[in-house]
């Protein structure tokens, strides 16, 4: 090792699930020139399947994780099906879908916003938003802008204030309000944090969702091998249409909220403009 | 597990209506050698009066109990687990022996129709039709003779009495001269009955099988009905030379047997340890107690011979006798102080200032109040007793076992309007215990008028001034808060603007009303619930998360599910968090080590997840110096003001800790080895359970109640199978047989799938998830116990039935 060379280590890395350790060696010009990634905790999970009966790999393999939970317990199971050849109904094929690919949603709407977001858009600096102005904005990246009536806008407004000037807030918590290395306009924060608030409530219903045919969510309940065990939800004409219901509300959110401002983000922050 | 009980009487039946109550998957049968059910021995006196009234004193038995009658145990076969009667074999896992006692009689009276004991419904019978026109001679003095003595001058059949008595005393050596002169003058007043002291039978004249004529050492009495109440052996023939025996069986604390699987309570048993024999019901209902606890698995509870209070009530007099356990009746330095007015008489037996008995004709002392001065070993004054300040304000004491004074009963029959003594059950168990005093408490009943208005008017009054009180001291429990932790900002205002900012006014309130029914508080809660959330900031929280999946913190706090729970949780002051912290690596550290230091005694460490102890802890390690998972954990949990263990792997490990536990993986409990970490297993655990738990926690300065496991009783005192949705199809044997089948489309029991609701203890089948969407038996997977810790990733995690048998409490 150069005696110019310096090692940092971080340990705990936080906003992830599991134990994570970073080292890494930086240069006379704060370059990294190494890097290790290691996992600090170690379960044997693999050990414990050992020796079972292949049916009840999904729910010890689902404890894998909390947060990608379940991913785990359909891959297990899919994997025994897999192994003996087994051939599940269509209509369980569906199920199992729907249910991942909600998570999928919710997975990427709350990255985005909620853990991401916030890196890019400055919280306070929506309060200076001209709310007309923003509600006109918005309309560059969508055609109808989710939520975006001028006095949407300006009730969100009013609502940042009394939230900032409230203090302590775990959400809030922690940000670089007001750095100049942000680069949204007033108006672009406050239409992004309009729906950063909204994204709140969406992913409440797709939790909703998930749970309607897999019993809960984390570490769902409702795959063995050969088929999915929420006959009755899925058969139930009322559960269908609540499902339906969330789906068609996220859709709407995504097509005039997430993909709009990540086009946005995209635009503003462009390594050339 | 099959529980055969021996016995016929108030024990017995206390015993499987015990078990029935606490563990119905158990098959419970007693086995008795009377030709009726069991009745209350209490009310033989009644019996004699009115042989057909047997009905009347029944006891009411569980109706799945098995009722096994006419069947005399000679034998048991401790190697097969077998008893024998006469003709039949039972087979037990667990034997209670509750046989009680057999009375002793002077002279051998089988086949002699005009001699009787005193102990059956036969003798009753025997009793009531012998004794017209005859003279009965009582022999004996203690309670039972006077109680029988009392019964029979109220019949005309008697020619005349006679009481027998070996010694110069009633009732007890111990009674004062004025007391005994005072009750004796009460029975003679019936010119029909004598009591001869000193006197005993000398010898007796026999004609085929009727005695004709006795003799005592004061005379001859002719044409006699001869009684003996002059005592009792335990009734233990069928155990001797087979479990260890001294004058009963020997049972130690728990009552337990020199054989593991036989208990033995009541009359039968003798306490190794101090020869104690119970006497009373309310000791044989505390030893029955002791014993089915320990045969459910908690070996904690222990029989402790406590003061008794008891009492005779006979006619004319009402007798009451406070005993303390270490009572010695020869003991020289024993002070006698009596204070006497007219027919009352109070006699106190004091010992070096200390008061061991009282005995009372008549009287209307606090007898609970005697107790407590015994129970805590206070000094008596004589100055104050002679003062007589011990009087109960409610009246003289009618249920002597629950402790419920004259006014107090006619207080609460007032208030709830009960007309008759099956009312009052639901209200007060006087006279519900041994039930000697069913008869007194009935005639308060029908002496005290109600009206159901006035009583809605009385209760809505102590329920709200109970209520003021309690909102008051919860009150003052937040203000304590409020005062606690400055630096923390938040106020009730700024929190209800984040909430208007959310949107989520409408759901909090919503959300409030459902964790105060949760918290089984009444609705009138809700307003302090609510203040009590808005203070959650205050207290300071450490989370560790150690050999996880972040399952908990994720259905909890993570911003991904930003439900109201989560929300609330924002304002805990959640200090130091791996998963929600944006500092990382050294802030994180020093973050930690500043709440260490400066809230040392003050925060609440909850923990996620096993402590691997295997390979010296290194399975985990956490921060820059590579700190072990179970270093960091003593360390912070060291100076806590408590320790919450959160979900099934800190609770005892979990799925890490499953078979083979390759990292040695144990519990938060087991890791520190303390006793006093409060579980909240789950997987994950139900986010409303932490809440409520931490909502109880800041109302009102402690954890909610605790049940052996050290889970709150309002979230793990379920089973889940008891509140499912799908309960009313097991009743119905309506079962899921094969996955998609016809019952799996019509919502049937998944019992028959593998589901383990029995074998869980968890309010899921209440609450729900998310946000009450639905649960893992609304999906028809049917639950697996994930909150019984390992064991349910050993046994439960399938689908599929327990083995018979397998099932273990």
């Amino acid at each position: 090792m150069k005696s110019e060379t310096k090692k940092i280590i971080i340990d705990p890395i936080t906003r992830i699930e599991g134990h994570l350790r970073i080292e890494v060696e930086i240069d006379e010009n704060n370059v990294i020139t190494e890097a290790w990634a290691s996992g600090q905790l170690f379960r044997g999970i693999e050990t414990i399947l050992r020796g079972r009966d292949p049916r009840d790999s999904g729910l010890i393999a689902q404890r894998i994780c909390g947060v990608c939970t379940n991913v785990h317990y359909r891959a297990s199971i899919s994997a025994v099906e897999a192994a003996y050849g087994i051939e599940i109904p269509r209509n369980a094929e569906i199920i199992r879908n729907l249910v991942t690919l909600s998570l999928f949603v919710q997975d990427h709407i709350v990255h985005y916003y909620h853990l991401h977001s916030l890196d890019f858009v400055d919280v306070t600096g929506a309060l200076a938003a001209d709310c007309t102005k923003a509600a006109k904005d918005a309309q560059m990246w969508s055609e109808h802008p989710y939520r975006n009536s001028d006095g949407h806008l300006e009730a969100i407004k009013e609502k940042l204030e009394g939230f900032v000037n409230a203090g302590r807030l775990g959400l809030f918590a922690n940000g670089y309000w007001g750095h100049d290395a942000y680069r949204l306009s007033p108006e672009e924060n406050l239409v992004h944090m309009n729906h950063y608030l909204e994204a709140l409530r969406i992913q409440r219903e797709l939790s909703k969702a998930v749970a309607i045919f897999a019993g809960k969510t984390p570490h769902p309940q409702n795959l063995v091998v050969g088929g999915v065990t929420s006959v009755a939800d899925m058969l139930n004409p009322q559960r269908l249409n609540d499902f339906l219901f969330i789906i068609k509300e996220v859709r709407d959110f995504i097509e005039r909220a997430y993909i709009p401002d990540t086009l946005m983000l995209v635009n503003a922050y462009r390594d050339s403009r | 597990m099959r529980i055969v009980i021996v016995g016929g009487g108030i024990a017995a039946v206390y015993i499987a209506n015990t078990l029935m109550e606490r563990d119905g998957t158990s098959e419970v049968v007693i086995v008795s050698d009377e030709e009726h059910p069991p009745y209350d021995r209490i009310h033989l006196c009644k019996l004699v009066e009115d042989c057909n009234c047997v009905d009347s004193i029944e006891l009411e038995l569980h109706p799945k109990v098995r009722l096994e009658l006419n069947q005399k145990i000679d034998s048991i076969d401790t190697e097969q687990k077998r008893i024998f009667s006469e003709n039949a074999a039972y087979h037990y896992d667990k034997l209670i022996i509750a046989t009680g006692s057999r009375p002793k009689s002077l002279f051998d009276i089988s086949g002699i129709e005009n001699a009787a004991t005193f102990r059956s419904q036969k003798d009753c019978e025997q009793i009531a039709q012998g004794m017209i026109g005859k003279n009965v001679v009582i022999v004996g003095a203690g309670p039972i003779a006077l109680e029988l003595l009392d019964t029979l001058m109220r019949s005309d059949a008697p020619k005349s009495i006679t009481l027998l008595v070996r010694k110069g005393y009633l009732y007890s050596a111990s009674i004062s001269r004025e007391g005994l002169a005072l009750i004796q003058g009460i029975f003679e007043a019936d010119p029909r009955v004598r009591i001869q002291f000193n006197d005993q039978i000398t010898d007796k004249e026999i004609q085929g099988n009727r005695i004709s004529k006795i003799v005592t050492k004061g005379g001859e009495i002719g044409d006699p009905f001869v009684i003996f109440g002059v005592g009792i052996d335990p009734n233990i023939p069928f155990a001797r030379g087979i479990l260890e025996c001294g004058r009963g069986i020997l049972v130690d604390a728990r009552m337990c047997t020199s054989d593991e699987n036989i208990y033995c309570v009541g009359e039968a048993a003798q306490l190794r340890e101090g020869g104690f024999v119970a006497g009373r019901v309310k000791e044989c209902i505390l030893q029955a107690d002791v014993a089915v606890a320990h045969l459910l698995g908690d070996a904690n509870s222990l029989f402790k011979e406590e003061v008794s209070i008891d009492g005779l009530k006979v006619g004319s007099f009402l007798f009451a006798d406070v005993t303390a356990t270490d009572f010695d009746p020869n003991d020289k330095e024993n002070e006698n102080i009596l204070i006497s007015h007219g027919d009352r008489i109070d006699q106190y037996i004091v010992n070096h200032d200390r008061l061991k008995r009282f005995i009372g004709i008549n009287t209307n002392i606090d007898l609970l109040a005697l107790k407590r001065l015994i129970e805590t070993d206070s000094p008596i004054d004589a100055a104050y007793l002679y003062s007589n300040r011990l009087m109960s304000e409610y009246g003289k004491l009618i249920c002597s076992c629950e402790g419920v004074h004259e006014l107090e009963l006619v207080d609460i029959i007032r208030e709830n309007a009960v007309t008759s003594f099956a009312d009052l059950k639901e209200f007060s168990k006087a006279g519900r215990t041994c039930g000697r005093c069913k008869q007194d408490v009935c005639a308060i009943i029908s002496a005290t008028p109600v009206d159901p208005a006035e009583a809605a008017r009385l209760r809505a009054e102590k329920e709200a001034a109970a209520q003021a009180a309690e909102l008051e001291k919860v009150r003052s429990r937040i203000e304590k808060y409020n005062r606690l932790h400055p630096r923390n900002q938040l106020n009730v205002e700024n929190f209800h603007e984040a909430l208007e900012s959310f949107e989520m006014s409408r759901e909090f309130n919503r959300w409030v009303s459902m964790i105060t029914a949760s918290m089984h508080l009444h609705p009138q809660f809700e307003e302090v619930v609510e203040e009590g959330v808005t203070q959650l900031n205050k207290i300071p929280i450490i989370w560790l998360e150690l050999a996880d999946c972040t399952g908990n913190s994720e259905a909890f706090i993570k911003t991904s599910h930003p439900k109201v729970d989560d929300l609330i949780l924002k304002y805990i002051s959640l200090d130091y968090h791996e998963l929600l912290m944006a500092a990382a690596g050294d802030q994180s550290e020093s973050a930690l080590e500043n709440i260490l230091r400066n809230d040392s005694g003050k925060y609440l460490l909850i923990v996620e997840g096993a402590v691997p102890l295997g390979m010296d802890g290194k399975f985990l390690r956490i921060g820059p110096k590579g700190e072990t998972g179970v270093d960091l954990l003593r360390r912070v949990a060291k100076n806590a003001a408590a320790v919450m263990a959160v979900g099934s792997c800190a609770y005892d490990g979990g799925v890490v800790a499953a078979a083979p536990n390759p990292t040695g993986a144990v519990g938060v409990a087991e890791a520190l080895g303390r006793a006093d970490i409060i579980n909240l297993p789950g997987c994950p655990t139900n986010p409303i359970n932490i809440v409520g738990t931490l909502l109880q926690y800041i109302m009102f300065d402690e954890f909610p109640k605790l049940d052996a496991n050290n889970r709150p009783e309002w979230a793990y005192g379920f089973r889940v199978h008891d509140n499912c949705e799908r309960r009313g199809h097991y009743d119905a044997d309506e079962f899921v047989r094969e996955w998609g089948d016809e019952g799996a489309k019509k919502g049937w029991c998944l019992f028959e799938m593998g589901c383990k609701g029995p074998y869980a203890d968890l309010n899921c089948s209440l609450v729900k998830f998310n946000e009450g969407t639905s649960w893992p038996v609304q999906a028809g997977h049917g639950c697996f116990a994930c909150g019984q810790g390992k064991i349910a990733f050993d046994s439960y995690a399938n689908n599929r039935k327990l083995p018979e048998g397998t099932h273990e409490e």
